[in-house]
């Protein structure tokens, strides 16, 4: 018995060295890396030199461009999140109920989450198009020509990325939401209907609580994309205009790979770093409260 | 919701000029020109290689080195245990992009900036932690008797490992591989900041340049390539949609 759980150990060791060597290599070496490199300042050729905190102290300088992006990219966060949330919520509310060609629907709108994002963001660029996209000629159907610059115009870019965003992931989130709704109970709903109870009043003291854990999973799940969003944002406005659409991770892209300030680019990652671990500890901090 | 996508077919038959006269209706003819310019002109066809070396090699790697850590974690006892799970775990929800400069720096001193290996090797070590994480889970699942009824046989551990465990893990497999193609095939951060030569560069990278190239005078060919991208992912997609929905939604279901 000793002797066959020292093998044990031996092979499950050997097992796991190849994993542990790519963790090691590509993960945790970057990680520490990253932080030593976001107190330094390093154009990528000349050696590093230390610098403290002088780079946080930059990034948190008043009218940076990290403290717009971090403001846009909360602006975002707030659409996206909102938006994926309360859509994914009522269409998977729909498909729960016993309409036709329930499968169909499920497949059409899950779709947009397999492909990439460059290209639904290059077609979504075309349909923007303030002089032929589709978006305009379509407006332009109900009356006066349209010829809104849905991308080119700072106050309209930031809404249309994230509209973009919204139709991407949508499906995803409500499939989460339907495999959710499919867990409550049919007795609830019988004693609402019993009890006479209106649709709004069955949705906030039955749906709702009931899926409460859910709903928490999802909104974690779209916050940590919208504070990770760079593919879209970089194919379709890479910022611009004006850095209206500007986020932590493309002002990071342009700051490091770019400018070549790659210290100061590092210390932007750590705050995503920070943002995520906050998001984390408050969702276990929910999760605790939701099971008590 | 599907309108984008039946625009992007539509438009890719008809010619420039049709499009601005007839951005809604049916092509008038079935022309494949702007198929055959985006595949040769634009290089899509190379693009395409690229990216289904990357994806291939990546989860070849991925499969062998997740199912063995997984396989140690799920089914054998050592100490220590617990620390690695906990190590891959928290790990999970890290970005890629957290970890990019440094990587930026380790590639340029190993000499694969620049090359297919080196996507790969980022790609395989960002689908580590989760992937152990859902295998693990599921081999645990797998009753130790199939273990114990093989090695009365006389099975010895490798044979156990590769001919009665390995096969039994497929569902397991398919959930990894469907995640993890999906994530490498779609990536762009990484070659944008890894691939300079546009020899190697991948689909998703392609494109980009294609629409800078042709993009605002073009559309019509930049539907073409787009459509030459998306529509087999989107036919492999309809034909195994419980596996993909599952698979991709596996993240949020277990978290």
């Amino acid at each position: 018995m000793k002797r066959a759980s020292t093998k044990d150990w031996r092979a499950a060791w050997i097992f796991l060295l190849p994993a542990l060597i790519f963790f090691a290599v590509f993960i945790i070496y970057p990680f520490v890396e990253g932080l030593i490199l976001s107190l330094s300042v390093w154009d990528g050729f000349s050696p590093p030199a230390f610098v403290g905190l002088r780079n946080y102290e930059e990034l948190f300088r008043p009218g940076g461009l990290f403290l717009k992006s971090l403001a846009n990219n909360s602006v975002f966060a707030v659409y996206t999140v909102i938006g994926k949330n309360v859509l994914a919520l009522f269409l998977a509310m729909l498909l729960n109920s016993k309409i036709r060609g329930r499968a169909a629907y499920r497949t059409i709108l899950f779709l947009p989450t397999c492909l990439s994002f460059v290209a639904v963001g290059l077609v979504w660029g075309f349909i923007y198009n303030p002089s032929f996209g589709i978006l305009n000629a379509f407006l332009s159907l109900f009356g006066h020509a349209s010829t809104i610059s849905w991308l080119g115009d700072p106050g309209l870019a930031l809404g249309s990325v994230a509209f973009v965003d919204i139709w991407k992931w949508t499906g995803y989130h409500m499939v989460l939401y339907l495999a959710g709704l499919q867990t409550i109970p049919s007795e609830l709903y019988e004693a609402a209907a019993v009890d006479g109870a209106s649709p709004v009043r069955t949705l906030g003291y039955i749906t709702i609580p009931q899926l409460a854990p859910v709903i928490v999973v999802n909104v974690v799940i779209s916050l940590m994309g919208a504070y990770g969003v760079f593919d879209i944002v970089y194919v379709m406005t890479r910022g611009g205009p004006y850095n209206a659409t500007q986020m932590l991770l493309t002002n990071m892209y342009e700051v490091t790979f770019q400018q070549y300030q790659i210290g100061l680019g590092s210390a932007i990652v750590v705050m995503l770093f920070v943002i995520v671990m906050l998001i984390t500890v408050l969702q276990n901090r929910i999760g605790r409260r939701l099971e008590e | 919701m599907i309108y984008p996508v039946l625009m992007v077919v539509l438009d890719s038959l008809k010619s420039q000029r049709e499009m601005y006269i007839n951005p809604w209706g049916l092509p008038k003819l079935f022309r494949l020109s702007n198929y055959t310019e985006a595949w040769s002109v634009g290089k899509i066809g190379d693009y395409y290689l690229n990216s289904i070396v990357v994806s291939l090699g990546s989860l070849v790697l991925i499969i062998g080195i997740v199912y063995l850590a997984s396989y140690s974690l799920a089914r054998l006892r050592f100490r220590g245990r617990g620390l690695v799970l906990i190590l891959f775990v928290s790990t999970m929800m890290l970005p890629i992009q957290v970890t990019i400069i440094p990587i930026y720096k380790i590639e340029k001193a190993l000499g694969i900036m620049d090359s297919l290996i080196g996507l790969v090797l980022p790609y395989v070590a960002k689908a580590l932690p989760f992937s152990i994480f859902v295998l693990t889970a599921f081999l645990k699942t797998l009753p130790t008797e199939f273990d114990e009824a093989a090695r009365i046989d006389g099975a010895g551990r490798i044979a156990i490992l590769i001919r009665i465990i390995f096969p039994l893990s497929r569902p397991g497999l398919a959930t990894i591989v469907i995640l993890n193609f999906m994530s490498i095939w779609n990536d762009f951060y990484l070659p944008l900041v890894l691939i300079h030569d546009p020899a190697k560069r991948t689909l998703n990278l392609g494109l980009v340049n294609f629409s800078q190239l042709w993009g605002l005078v073009d559309f019509t060919r930049l539907f073409a390539a787009l459509a030459i991208i998306s529509v087999p992912l989107i036919a492999v997609y309809v034909v195994f949609q419980r596996q993909f929905i599952s698979g991709l939604t596996s993240g949020g279901l277990k978290a």
